[in-house]
Protein backbone atom coordinates (compact mmCIF):
# COMPACT_ATOMS: atom_id res chain seq x y z
CA UNK A 1 0.00 0.00 0.00
CA UNK A 2 1.32 3.40 -0.93
CA UNK A 3 1.08 6.27 1.35
CA UNK A 4 -0.93 9.41 0.12
CA UNK A 5 0.72 12.72 -0.26
CA UNK A 6 -1.64 15.52 1.04
CA UNK A 7 -1.28 19.01 -0.65
CA UNK A 8 2.49 20.79 -0.63
CA UNK A 9 1.21 24.02 0.08
CA UNK A 10 -0.80 23.26 2.52
CA UNK A 11 1.76 21.72 4.54
CA UNK A 12 4.51 24.51 3.84
CA UNK A 13 1.50 26.82 5.32
CA UNK A 14 1.30 25.28 8.51
CA UNK A 15 5.30 24.61 9.17
CA UNK A 16 5.72 28.67 8.25
CA UNK A 17 2.51 30.30 9.35
CA UNK A 18 1.35 27.64 11.93
CA UNK A 19 1.08 28.07 15.68
CA UNK A 20 4.72 27.31 15.96
CA UNK A 21 4.43 25.26 19.17
CA UNK A 22 5.46 21.62 18.16
CA UNK A 23 4.95 21.93 14.59
CA UNK A 24 6.52 18.58 13.89
CA UNK A 25 4.00 16.85 15.46
CA UNK A 26 0.91 18.86 14.22
CA UNK A 27 2.51 18.49 10.71
CA UNK A 28 2.88 14.35 11.69
CA UNK A 29 -0.64 14.48 13.27
CA UNK A 30 -2.41 15.72 10.07
CA UNK A 31 -0.20 13.05 7.71
CA UNK A 32 -1.33 10.37 10.08
CA UNK A 33 -4.89 11.62 9.76
CA UNK A 34 -4.72 12.16 6.57
CA UNK A 35 -3.69 8.60 5.84
CA UNK A 36 -7.47 7.38 6.79
CA UNK A 37 -9.21 8.39 4.16
CA UNK A 38 -9.93 12.21 4.77
CA UNK A 39 -10.12 14.14 1.83
CA UNK A 40 -8.01 17.12 0.64
CA UNK A 41 -10.43 19.81 1.35
CA UNK A 42 -10.36 18.52 5.16
CA UNK A 43 -6.91 18.73 5.21
CA UNK A 44 -7.11 22.19 3.75
CA UNK A 45 -9.38 23.24 6.65
CA UNK A 46 -6.84 22.03 8.88
CA UNK A 47 -4.14 23.85 6.86
CA UNK A 48 -6.41 27.36 6.79
CA UNK A 49 -7.26 26.73 10.40
CA UNK A 50 -3.84 26.34 11.69
CA UNK A 51 -2.35 29.39 10.06
CA UNK A 52 -5.42 31.54 11.50
CA UNK A 53 -4.72 30.04 14.61
CA UNK A 54 -1.27 30.57 14.93
CA UNK A 55 -1.57 34.24 13.55
CA UNK A 56 -3.71 35.19 16.36
CA UNK A 57 -1.89 33.71 18.73
CA UNK A 58 1.39 35.54 17.61
CA UNK A 59 -0.67 38.47 17.61
CA UNK A 60 -1.99 38.01 21.34
CA UNK A 61 1.41 37.43 22.53
CA UNK A 62 3.92 40.26 20.39
CA UNK A 63 0.88 42.88 20.58
CA UNK A 64 1.99 44.91 23.67
CA UNK A 65 5.39 45.04 22.26
CA UNK A 66 4.86 45.91 18.86
CA UNK A 67 2.60 48.92 19.71
CA UNK A 68 5.54 49.78 22.57
CA UNK A 69 7.53 49.81 19.43
CA UNK A 70 5.42 51.19 17.35
CA UNK A 71 5.19 54.28 19.93
CA UNK A 72 8.53 54.51 20.29
CA UNK A 73 9.14 55.15 16.63
CA UNK A 74 6.43 57.66 16.77
CA UNK A 75 7.98 59.31 18.90
CA UNK A 76 11.14 59.12 17.50
CA UNK A 77 10.09 60.78 14.22
CA UNK A 78 8.19 63.45 15.58
CA UNK A 79 11.23 64.32 17.81
CA UNK A 80 13.20 64.80 14.23
CA UNK A 81 10.77 66.12 12.64
CA UNK A 82 10.85 68.50 15.45
CA UNK A 83 14.55 68.52 15.06
CA UNK A 84 15.14 69.25 10.94
CA UNK A 85 12.48 72.22 10.94
CA UNK A 86 14.29 73.73 13.70
CA UNK A 87 17.49 73.60 11.55
CA UNK A 88 15.54 74.57 8.28
CA UNK A 89 14.06 77.62 10.75
CA UNK A 90 17.81 78.27 11.33
CA UNK A 91 18.90 78.75 7.92
CA UNK A 92 16.21 80.65 6.95
CA UNK A 93 17.88 83.56 8.75
CA UNK A 94 21.20 82.68 7.32
CA UNK A 95 20.58 85.68 5.45
CA UNK A 96 19.82 88.04 8.21
CA UNK A 97 22.43 90.54 9.19
CA UNK A 98 25.11 89.26 11.09
CA UNK A 99 25.03 85.72 10.94
CA UNK A 100 27.48 83.80 9.03
CA UNK A 101 26.33 80.05 8.50
CA UNK A 102 28.97 77.95 10.58
CA UNK A 103 29.31 74.99 8.73
CA UNK A 104 30.71 73.22 11.71
CA UNK A 105 27.52 74.04 14.35
CA UNK A 106 25.24 72.53 11.02
CA UNK A 107 27.19 69.57 10.39
CA UNK A 108 27.15 69.07 14.28
CA UNK A 109 23.18 69.72 14.92
CA UNK A 110 22.38 67.49 11.52
CA UNK A 111 24.36 64.70 13.31
CA UNK A 112 23.14 65.31 16.45
CA UNK A 113 19.61 64.79 15.21
CA UNK A 114 20.64 61.76 13.23
CA UNK A 115 22.05 60.06 16.45
CA UNK A 116 19.41 61.01 18.56
CA UNK A 117 16.58 59.28 15.61
CA UNK A 118 18.88 56.31 14.56
CA UNK A 119 19.04 55.65 18.49
CA UNK A 120 15.29 55.30 18.47
CA UNK A 121 14.54 53.53 15.81
CA UNK A 122 17.61 51.20 16.59
CA UNK A 123 15.72 50.56 20.50
CA UNK A 124 12.32 50.00 18.12
CA UNK A 125 13.71 47.94 15.35
CA UNK A 126 15.08 45.88 18.22
CA UNK A 127 12.00 45.79 19.94
CA UNK A 128 9.88 44.66 17.01
CA UNK A 129 12.37 42.13 15.57
CA UNK A 130 12.72 40.07 18.84
CA UNK A 131 9.41 39.83 19.23
CA UNK A 132 8.67 39.10 15.48
CA UNK A 133 10.78 35.75 15.79
CA UNK A 134 13.08 36.88 13.01
CA UNK A 135 15.71 34.04 12.00
CA UNK A 136 18.90 35.01 13.17
CA UNK A 137 20.52 34.44 10.21
CA UNK A 138 18.26 36.63 8.37
CA UNK A 139 18.86 39.62 10.58
CA UNK A 140 21.63 41.83 10.28
CA UNK A 141 24.40 43.03 12.99
CA UNK A 142 23.40 45.95 15.53
CA UNK A 143 26.48 47.86 14.02
CA UNK A 144 25.61 47.37 10.22
CA UNK A 145 21.65 48.26 11.24
CA UNK A 146 22.64 51.37 13.72
CA UNK A 147 24.96 52.56 10.66
CA UNK A 148 22.37 52.02 7.83
CA UNK A 149 19.41 54.00 9.44
CA UNK A 150 22.01 56.72 10.95
CA UNK A 151 23.46 57.53 7.55
CA UNK A 152 20.10 56.73 5.94
CA UNK A 153 18.39 59.77 8.52
CA UNK A 154 21.44 62.28 8.26
CA UNK A 155 21.55 62.65 4.17
CA UNK A 156 17.59 62.89 4.68
CA UNK A 157 17.93 65.39 7.22
CA UNK A 158 20.44 66.76 5.69
CA UNK A 159 17.86 67.19 2.40
CA UNK A 160 14.71 68.23 4.03
CA UNK A 161 16.96 71.03 5.67
CA UNK A 162 18.32 72.00 2.08
CA UNK A 163 14.96 72.33 1.21
CA UNK A 164 13.67 73.90 4.04
CA UNK A 165 16.40 76.94 3.31
CA UNK A 166 15.31 77.27 -0.98
CA UNK A 167 13.69 80.67 -0.34
CA UNK A 168 17.34 81.84 0.08
CA UNK A 169 20.29 80.27 -2.15
CA UNK A 170 23.49 79.75 -1.10
CA UNK A 171 24.87 82.29 -3.27
CA UNK A 172 22.81 85.03 -1.80
CA UNK A 173 24.16 84.17 1.32
CA UNK A 174 27.25 83.85 0.61
CA UNK A 175 27.03 87.33 -1.30
CA UNK A 176 25.50 88.96 1.79
CA UNK A 177 28.07 87.45 4.24
CA UNK A 178 31.22 88.19 2.69
CA UNK A 179 30.16 91.99 2.24
CA UNK A 180 32.97 93.79 4.14
CA UNK A 181 30.50 96.52 5.17
CA UNK A 182 27.58 94.66 5.88
CA UNK A 183 29.47 92.56 7.91
CA UNK A 184 30.67 95.33 10.25
CA UNK A 185 27.54 97.47 10.11
CA UNK A 186 25.60 94.22 11.62
CA UNK A 187 28.65 93.29 13.90
CA UNK A 188 28.91 96.86 15.37
CA UNK A 189 25.15 96.95 15.15
CA UNK A 190 24.96 94.10 17.53
CA UNK A 191 27.54 94.96 19.68
CA UNK A 192 26.02 98.36 20.30
CA UNK A 193 28.20 100.62 18.94
CA UNK A 194 27.08 103.24 16.87
CA UNK A 195 29.09 103.53 13.20
CA UNK A 196 30.56 106.46 12.91
CA UNK A 197 30.45 108.26 9.53
CA UNK A 198 33.07 107.66 7.22
CA UNK A 199 34.40 104.41 8.43
CA UNK A 200 33.63 102.92 5.65
CA UNK B 1 -15.04 50.87 57.52
CA UNK B 2 -12.03 49.26 56.21
CA UNK B 3 -10.58 51.18 53.57
CA UNK B 4 -7.90 49.36 51.14
CA UNK B 5 -4.86 50.36 50.66
CA UNK B 6 -3.24 50.58 46.96
CA UNK B 7 -0.19 48.00 47.84
CA UNK B 8 -3.77 45.66 48.35
CA UNK B 9 -4.70 46.59 44.73
CA UNK B 10 -1.88 44.99 43.68
CA UNK B 11 -1.72 41.74 45.39
CA UNK B 12 -5.37 41.10 43.95
CA UNK B 13 -4.30 41.97 40.62
CA UNK B 14 -1.68 39.13 41.06
CA UNK B 15 -4.06 36.52 42.97
CA UNK B 16 -6.31 37.23 39.99
CA UNK B 17 -3.49 36.88 37.39
CA UNK B 18 -2.82 33.51 39.00
CA UNK B 19 -5.98 31.84 39.40
CA UNK B 20 -6.85 31.29 35.71
CA UNK B 21 -9.65 29.51 34.75
CA UNK B 22 -9.91 26.89 32.57
CA UNK B 23 -12.05 27.12 28.89
CA UNK B 24 -14.35 24.80 27.40
CA UNK B 25 -11.61 23.30 25.20
CA UNK B 26 -9.24 23.73 27.76
CA UNK B 27 -11.29 21.82 29.66
CA UNK B 28 -12.10 18.96 27.02
CA UNK B 29 -8.30 18.56 26.07
CA UNK B 30 -7.06 18.23 29.78
CA UNK B 31 -10.10 15.47 30.13
CA UNK B 32 -8.91 13.68 26.94
CA UNK B 33 -5.24 13.59 28.29
CA UNK B 34 -6.05 12.09 31.63
CA UNK B 35 -8.33 9.53 30.39
CA UNK B 36 -6.79 6.14 30.38
CA UNK B 37 -5.22 4.12 27.75
CA UNK B 38 -1.62 5.07 27.17
CA UNK B 39 -0.23 8.00 25.79
CA UNK B 40 -2.40 10.72 24.82
CA UNK B 41 -1.02 12.65 21.06
CA UNK B 42 -2.97 15.25 18.99
CA UNK B 43 -4.65 13.51 16.57
CA UNK B 44 -6.11 10.61 19.97
CA UNK B 45 -6.89 13.64 21.48
CA UNK B 46 -8.92 14.73 18.83
CA UNK B 47 -10.87 11.80 18.45
CA UNK B 48 -11.72 11.56 21.52
CA UNK B 49 -13.27 14.64 21.65
CA UNK B 50 -15.05 14.29 18.45
CA UNK B 51 -16.92 10.95 20.01
CA UNK B 52 -17.57 12.37 23.23
CA UNK B 53 -18.98 15.65 21.69
CA UNK B 54 -19.89 15.00 18.53
CA UNK B 55 -18.06 17.63 17.20
CA UNK B 56 -15.16 17.75 14.92
CA UNK B 57 -12.16 20.30 16.70
CA UNK B 58 -9.37 21.17 14.10
CA UNK B 59 -6.31 19.69 14.84
CA UNK B 60 -4.36 23.27 15.25
CA UNK B 61 -7.13 24.20 18.74
CA UNK B 62 -6.06 21.22 20.07
CA UNK B 63 -2.81 21.94 19.69
CA UNK B 64 -3.25 25.75 20.76
CA UNK B 65 -5.01 24.66 23.97
CA UNK B 66 -2.56 22.00 24.75
CA UNK B 67 0.00 24.96 24.53
CA UNK B 68 -2.09 26.95 26.96
CA UNK B 69 -2.18 23.76 29.80
CA UNK B 70 1.67 23.25 29.53
CA UNK B 71 2.40 27.01 29.83
CA UNK B 72 -0.03 26.89 33.43
CA UNK B 73 1.95 24.14 33.61
CA UNK B 74 -1.28 21.72 33.97
CA UNK B 75 0.68 19.42 31.46
CA UNK B 76 3.74 17.99 30.33
CA UNK B 77 5.49 17.33 27.14
CA UNK B 78 7.72 14.33 25.83
CA UNK B 79 9.07 13.56 21.92
CA UNK B 80 8.31 10.27 20.96
CA UNK B 81 10.16 8.50 17.89
CA UNK B 82 9.74 9.58 14.34
CA UNK B 83 7.59 6.74 12.51
CA UNK B 84 7.18 6.15 8.54
CA UNK B 85 3.71 6.82 7.97
CA UNK B 86 3.52 10.38 9.56
CA UNK B 87 6.58 10.98 7.02
CA UNK B 88 8.98 11.11 9.42
CA UNK B 89 7.95 13.28 11.83
CA UNK B 90 7.58 12.20 15.51
CA UNK B 91 5.02 12.33 17.79
CA UNK B 92 4.51 14.76 20.91
CA UNK B 93 2.87 12.83 24.19
CA UNK B 94 1.07 15.10 27.01
CA UNK B 95 0.40 13.68 30.35
CA UNK B 96 -0.96 15.53 33.28
CA UNK B 97 1.10 16.97 36.09
CA UNK B 98 -0.58 16.57 39.32
CA UNK B 99 -1.57 20.57 39.30
CA UNK B 100 -3.50 19.54 35.99
CA UNK B 101 -5.07 16.53 38.03
CA UNK B 102 -5.96 19.13 40.58
CA UNK B 103 -7.63 21.70 37.99
CA UNK B 104 -9.91 19.24 36.52
CA UNK B 105 -10.77 17.82 40.03
CA UNK B 106 -11.96 21.26 41.61
CA UNK B 107 -13.23 22.01 37.61
CA UNK B 108 -15.55 18.91 38.06
CA UNK B 109 -16.41 19.90 41.61
CA UNK B 110 -17.27 23.62 40.91
CA UNK B 111 -19.26 22.31 37.81
CA UNK B 112 -20.98 19.69 39.44
CA UNK B 113 -22.51 22.26 42.31
CA UNK B 114 -23.19 25.26 39.54
CA UNK B 115 -25.45 22.62 37.88
CA UNK B 116 -26.71 20.86 41.05
CA UNK B 117 -28.51 24.42 41.69
CA UNK B 118 -30.38 24.95 38.44
CA UNK B 119 -33.72 23.18 38.63
CA UNK B 120 -34.44 23.85 35.16
CA UNK B 121 -31.74 21.47 34.10
CA UNK B 122 -32.67 18.57 36.79
CA UNK B 123 -32.85 15.37 35.34
CA UNK B 124 -32.32 16.06 32.06
CA UNK B 125 -28.49 14.64 31.80
CA UNK B 126 -28.00 11.15 31.20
Amino acid sequence: MTARVPPRAATWLVEHLGPGYHTESLVGDLLEEYQRDRTRAWYWRQAISAVCIGRAMSLRRSLPQLAASALLRFLTEAAGLLGIIALSQQFRHACAPGWIPDFASTLGLLAGIGLCVSFGFYISLSVGSRFRHAPVTRRSTPIKRLLGVFVLTTLSAGTLTWAGAAPHTTDQCILQASSPRDSLHSVRHDAGLRVPAGAD
Amino acid sequence: MQWLHSADIFIIIELMRRREYLGQLELMVLLAVLRPGGDAYGVLIARDIADKSGREVALASVYAALERLERKGFLASSLGEPTAERGGKARTYFKATPAGVREAREAHATLVRLFAGVPALKGEIA
